[in-house]
Formats: C-alpha cells, structure tokens, sequence
C-alpha cells in the first residue's frame, strides 16, 4: 500500500493537467461537431450544442467517478487525484451549458416561466418509462452545481470535512440521476444499441471498481487486536514498520498510523483534516507526515500541522516490550504532544 | 474517509447496483421506440396511385404503394425546431400508435405502413407535444 509513493512537485504538474484537461475537451467537441455535420449536416446548432455539451459532461462525469477507486486500488492514479477537483468543474460547466440550452430551447417559447415548463410541461411523475427526464437532469445539474460552487478549501473548512465530504458524495445520485435522465430521455426517443451499450458498460465498470475498492476497505476495517495486554493492543514488530512510512491499525473502530521515522516511533490518526486521506500511506519528509492525496503535513509526535498550518489531529501512546509495539486504543485530544518512543 | 464514510459510500453503491440496473432495464423493456420498428405496422398495401396526403412549407407526405421501399414517404423540407421527432401509425386496430420511425435532419423518409392505418402522427417526445396528426386516405 503506497510502498511506491514518489514525492511529486504537485504543483509544477497542477498546470500541466488543466492544459490536458483543456486539449481534451477541446478535441472532443471538435470531434462531435465535426461528426455531426458530416453524418448530419441539417442538425441546428442549438441541438449540436446541447449535445455536444450534454455527451461531454457525462463522459467527464465517467472519468471524475473512475479516478476515485483507481487511486484507491493503485498508487499511481493519485496525481489524478490530485487535480480530481479542476475536472470535476469541468464537467459542472459542460452541464450547465447542456442544461442551459435545453431549456432555452424547449422551454423558453412557450408563455409560461421556463422553469415552471421544465417541471410541468410533462407531469407523468408516476409513470417510469414517461417519467419527466428533464427534471431528473436538472436535479443532477443542482448538485453538481453545489458541488463545484463549494469545491475551493474555504468551503472545506467552513462547511466542515464531513458535511462537505457528505454533500460530495452526492455525486453518487447525481451520476444515477444523469444514467436515467439519458435513458429516459434521449435513449426514448432515438434508441441505439450503441449509446445503451456504452453507458451500461461504463456504469458496471463504475460501480464494481468503487465496490472492489469498499470490499477491500471494510476488510481492514474489521481487523481486531491479536492480543491486549491491561488494555494495550499489540500492533506489529519493530521491524514490520519501513523506516519513514507507517503501519496502520485500527483501534475503537477507527484507523491510526504508526510512523517510523529518525529512530523513533509516533502514533496518530490515520484520517487527513483536509478530505480524510489515509496518512498512514504517506511517507515522512522533512520530518513530517505527509498526505498521499493532497500533501497537507503533521508532526508525527503531535499531530499538528507545522506552522503557519493549524490543522491538528489525535495522538496516541505508544509501548514497546521487546521489539513488540503496543497501542492504546484511547485517543488524545487532537494536537497533543507524546513524547515518541525511541529505538 | 474515516470509518462512517468508508460505510455510507460502501451502501451507496451497494445500493446503486441494485437500484439502477433494474430502472435501467425497465426502461430498455419498455421503450416506447424498440431498437427495431413495429412489425404489425408493415404490411401489404393495396392501392395503385401515388397520393398527396400533405403539402406544405415544411413537408410533403405521400402515399406510394408501389414504392418497394415503403408505401409512406415523408420529404422534410426544413429543419424543425424538435431535433428528432417521432412517427406514429395510428390505427383503429390498434390500441397503441405504432412507432414507425425518427425525423431527423431535412431529406426523405421512406415508411411501410398498413393499410389500416387511418393517420400519421409526427410527435415532439421531448414536449410530450404532437406537432402533426395527417390523415390519410387510401383510396
Ligand atoms: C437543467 C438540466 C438539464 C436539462 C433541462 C436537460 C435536458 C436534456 C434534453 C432536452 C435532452 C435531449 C436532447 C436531444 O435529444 O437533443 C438531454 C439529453 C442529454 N442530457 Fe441533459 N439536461 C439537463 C442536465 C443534464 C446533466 C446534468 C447531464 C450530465 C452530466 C446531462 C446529460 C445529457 C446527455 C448525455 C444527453 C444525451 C445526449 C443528448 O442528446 O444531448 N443532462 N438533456
Ligand atoms: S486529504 Fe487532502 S491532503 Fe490529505
């Protein structure tokens, strides 16, 4: 697990993704518009667009979905991770321009307010195969509007990591909201085999890598002491931990990381304040424990983020008898300084 | 993630993989435009004469029951404002219209339809609006 971490220059690559980012979507509506007027040149540019942007949006919405699990699986995804966020305003805004034109289109000639047509120009709500799509693609366009308005660091801290991290998860319903949008909506009206074909094959391949990835997790999760003495858990051996990388444990249902690092051993929380990556799959450098997902550092002996940071999270004591490590399960308050044992 | 969200996005999934797979063959079972057309729509016409059932600006719909490539033939004068309205037979021996077909750019559209059928609906799925109902007579 992160054995082959490689510290990156994050930054001099962050501009070199968005250029990527900016290139592929370049080419693909260049590529649809292109295909379009050649197959069919009486298209009008008010549907070209809303399908180009439509079609761009949820092949983004595929790519933002795959990054997560494969990151997880695999090490080499993070830098993906990484610059996870640009992209997934990306697809927001190929949305919105999708949503925008559908509803000046289809709702705007009418003499009744464009949004009350979206919800009401068909009210077959309990019906399935009828069942308004639109409104289905304006409930997904909703929540990736919040979360690309909250997706900067401020919103993070002001929301708090689990509210935000909740309102992001989100992006789950959104995707189911957008399959049934297309397939009650454009899928209705010109079925392809190819288009059913396409999108079933991204959603299976989707949703078993994000469930291969859970299995993988809550496997660890269920992982219990081998032995505990007076209350201390028995963690691993000495040697079991790699010099500047951790050993994660779970102690009261939650995971810690156990760092070794300059002959010494620190125990903290294994859960970054920023958006919750797993610390103990970071690497120690410059003295401290460094985030796989986003770089954030803490002082393995406090849990505190090094000036001018001021991000803190919990410690715990550590024993050593013999080569043996021994934890215990009682967490300190977050910031709390321990002296580290020594080898 | 911490334990709580490794949970919840562990039943999310698990949910969305029982969830959207069955809406999404439902939707696939029941769409009203199969991946192929109608088949009680074909059949063999009687007739001889090509007929002009429609005239317009927009369109010009013809009844051909010679034409071996179909006996309706729908020429798409002009683009319309719906990007891919759906063609409908209707017939008193059948409960629901038949779809027969998509308009989708300016050209000619060539149909089978029985003889039963009474009249040609052009329908705008997206407005859940019919945008043309054409009767035909077939004598
Ligand atoms: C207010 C929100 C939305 C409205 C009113 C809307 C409306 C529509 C309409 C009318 C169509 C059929 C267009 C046609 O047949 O040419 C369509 C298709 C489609 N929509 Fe949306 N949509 C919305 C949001 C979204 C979102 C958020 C996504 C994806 C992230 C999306 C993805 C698609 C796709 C992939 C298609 C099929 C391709 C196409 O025909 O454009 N839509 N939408
Ligand atoms: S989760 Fe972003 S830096 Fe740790």
């Amino acid at each position: 697990m992160g054995l082959d971490y490689q510290t990156v220059l994050w930054n001099s690559h962050k501009k070199k993704y968005d250029l990527w980012i900016a290139i592929g979507v370049f080419l693909y509506l260049l590529t649809f518009i292109g295909i379009t007027i050649l197959t069919n040149p009486e298209t009008t540019a008010e549907t070209l667009i809303i399908r180009a942007f439509g079609t761009l949006a949820i092949a983004l919405l595929h790519i933002v979905l795959l990054i997560g699990p494969l990151s997880r699986l695999n090490s080499r995804f993070l830098p993906l991770l990484y610059n996870r966020r640009h992209l997934g305003v990306s697809m927001f805004l190929a949305a919105l321009i999708h949503g925008a034109f559908s509803i000046i289109q289809f709702h705007t000639l009418g003499n009744t307010n464009a949004f009350y047509a979206l919800f009401t120009s068909n009210l077959e709500y309990d019906s399935l195969t009828n069942f308004p799509f639109q409104v289905l693609g304006f409930f997904a366009l909703i929540i990736l509007f919040l979360m690309a308005a909250t997706s900067h660091d401020f919103w993070l801290k002001n929301l708090s990591p689990k509210i935000w991290k909740g309102l992001h998860m989100m992006v789950y319903v959104a995707y189911a909201f957008v399959l049934l949008h297309v397939f009650l909506g454009a899928l209705q009206q010109q079925p392809s085999l190819w288009s059913i074909s396409i999108l079933s094959i991204g959603f299976i391949v989707i949703a078993s890598l994000h469930l291969k990835a859970a299995l993988q997790e809550s496997k660890i999760d269920k992982q219990t002491a081998i032995k505990v003495e007076d209350g201390w858990e028995f963690v691993c051996t000495v040697d079991e931990i790699p010099e500047d990388r951790a050993k994660i444990f779970i102690v009261q249902k939650e995971r810690i990381a156990i760092f070794k690092y300059e002959n010494k051993l620190s125990a903290i929380s294994n859960v970054c304040k920023h958006q919750g990556g797993p610390l103990g799959e970071g690497k120690v450098i410059d003295g401290c424990v460094t985030c796989p997902w986003h770089g954030y550092q803490y002082l393995p002996a406090n849990g505190q983020s090094p000036p001018p940071f001021t991000e803190k999270i919990a410690t715990y004591r550590l024993k050593k008898i013999a080569n043996e490590i021994y934890v215990h399960p009682e967490g300190l308050a977050e910031g709390t300084a321990i002296e580290p044992i020594a080898l | 993630m911490n334990t709580r969200q490794r949970k919840k996005h562990k039943i999310i999934w698990l949910l969305l993989l029982v969830i959207v797979p069955i809406l999404l063959v439902f939707t696939i079972v029941n769409l009203k435009e199969p991946l192929f057309t109608h088949n009680n729509a074909l059949g063999v016409v009687k007739g001889e004469a090509k007929q002009i059932m429609l005239e317009n600006e927009t369109f010009t719909v013809l009844l051909d029951p010679k034409n071996t490539d179909g006996n309706l033939q729908i020429f798409l004068k002009k683009s319309l404002e719906s990007p891919a309205p759906l063609v409908y037979a209707v017939s008193k021996d059948m409960p629901k219209d038949s779809y027969i077909g998509t308009l989708t750019a300016k050209g000619k559209y060539d149909f089978k339809i029985n003889s039963t059928t009474t009249s040609v609906k052009i329908y705008d799925a997206i407005k859940k609006e019919e945008l043309l109902n054409i009767p035909l007579s077939w004598d």
